[in-house]
């Protein structure tokens, strides 16, 4: 009984984060891939924004010095994982249905199919998706956010939360700046307000250009590890 | 829209300690949400509706705490209120903020009517 009124109501403190088991989950991912010393990067940005095109090129780049696996997020549909598959990396699938983004549970349960040798490096493609996948923690070491020049220079500030969250963004398809209104420079300030601890990247994945710098940023984080 | 699934894991929490607790019937939900937490508050108050919409929980109320963001400059340590998330110092100019508070999204209590007087 309540001690003030009399009323039979009783009030419970509770104190639990709502993302706290996916937290829980994503720290035992983390724990697995620091133990078997993996790289993992969550690869998040909009639908179109070339994000399996630069995954495509980063595994080449890397493929002859470390073994590398991919968890590949789609609503529906594996055009993107039997993309990847060409390139001879090993591909799980995951298909979200009408989710929108992936959780460390889903990432827990591909990894296990999976089961990446020691030193690999894992990249999770997320939903094509600008907002859901920044709350969600899968385990990752860098948080990549891959957003194209046709977006246009305003959307870190558009969509700050994702870019808020990032470690890493890759501005991508800047073989085509000669035709959209974006100005290089004013999406890095953009990127500067919103998260000053952000490295930046400029590349044409689909070109291949200026890839080196990301290449080796992975070589350098692999070797830490 | 993942308000539905922050709104499911509201329940389940909110089941979790309602049996751990043995109590039967849950009137209120109190959760802090910060305001850049990522969350609509409108959209997380139909969501939680609809995850509850036949269970027992369907007459809970969800009571949305809002939590205003704070941000601190590394450089001259001044705290501020930030414009969402674009973190530039009012006082130095400098980028090199951090948010401190507004990220919140925790159940923070449940209100029972203990249905065994």
């Amino acid at each position: 009984m309540c001690e003030t009124c009399g009323c039979n109501q009783k009030e419970m403190v509770v104190a639990e984060d709502v993302l706290g088991k996916n937290n829980r989950m994503a720290a035992e991912n983390k724990a697995l891939f620091n133990s078997k010393k993996i790289l993992a990067l969550n690869m998040m940005g909009s639908p179109g924004s070339g994000k399996t095109t630069f995954i495509i090129r980063t595994i080449e780049a890397l493929k002859s010095e470390t073994d590398i696996y991919v968890i590949e997020g789609d609503q529906f549909g594996s055009l993107d994982s039997d993309r990847i598959s060409k390139t001879g990396a090993h591909v799980e699938q995951i298909n979200t249905g009408n989710g929108c983004h992936l959780d460390a549970m889903g990432v827990s349960n591909a990894v296990k199919k999976l089961n990446p040798s020691k030193n690999a490096l894992l990249i999770i493609e997320n939903v094509g998706n600008l907002v859901c996948p920044a709350l969600f923690n899968l385990g990752e070491h860098q948080r990549v956010v891959v957003f194209s020049v046709t977006e246009g220079d305003d959307k870190p500030i558009k969509y700050a939360p994702m870019f808020h969250e990032a470690t890493h963004c890759i501005i991508n398809k800047t073989d085509l700046m000669d035709f959209v209104p974006f100005d290089l420079n004013a999406a890095i300030r953009n990127l500067e307000k919103i998260n000053h601890k952000l490295q930046v990247f400029s590349v044409s994945a689909l070109k291949g250009t200026n890839m080196a710098a990301w290449i080796d940023s992975l070589k350098k984080a692999l070797g830490k590890l | 829209m993942h308000e539905l699934g922050i709104a499911m894991r509201i329940a389940e929490i909110t089941a979790e300690v309602a049996k751990r607790e043995g109590v039967r019937k849950v009137t209120e939900v109190n959760v802090d949400i910060g305001v850049l937490a990522g969350i609509v508050p409108d959209l997380l108050e139909s969501s939680f509706e609809m995850a509850t919409k036949d269970t027992w929980l369907e007459k809970t109320r969800l009571n949305i705490h809002l939590i205003p963001a704070t941000a601190m400059c590394l450089m001259c340590k001044k705290q501020f209120a930030p414009d969402g998330f674009l973190t530039v110092c009012p006082g130095c100019n400098a980028f090199e903020c951090e948010i401190v508070r507004g990220k919140e999204l925790s159940v923070k209590s449940l209100l029972s009517e203990d249905s065994r007087e």
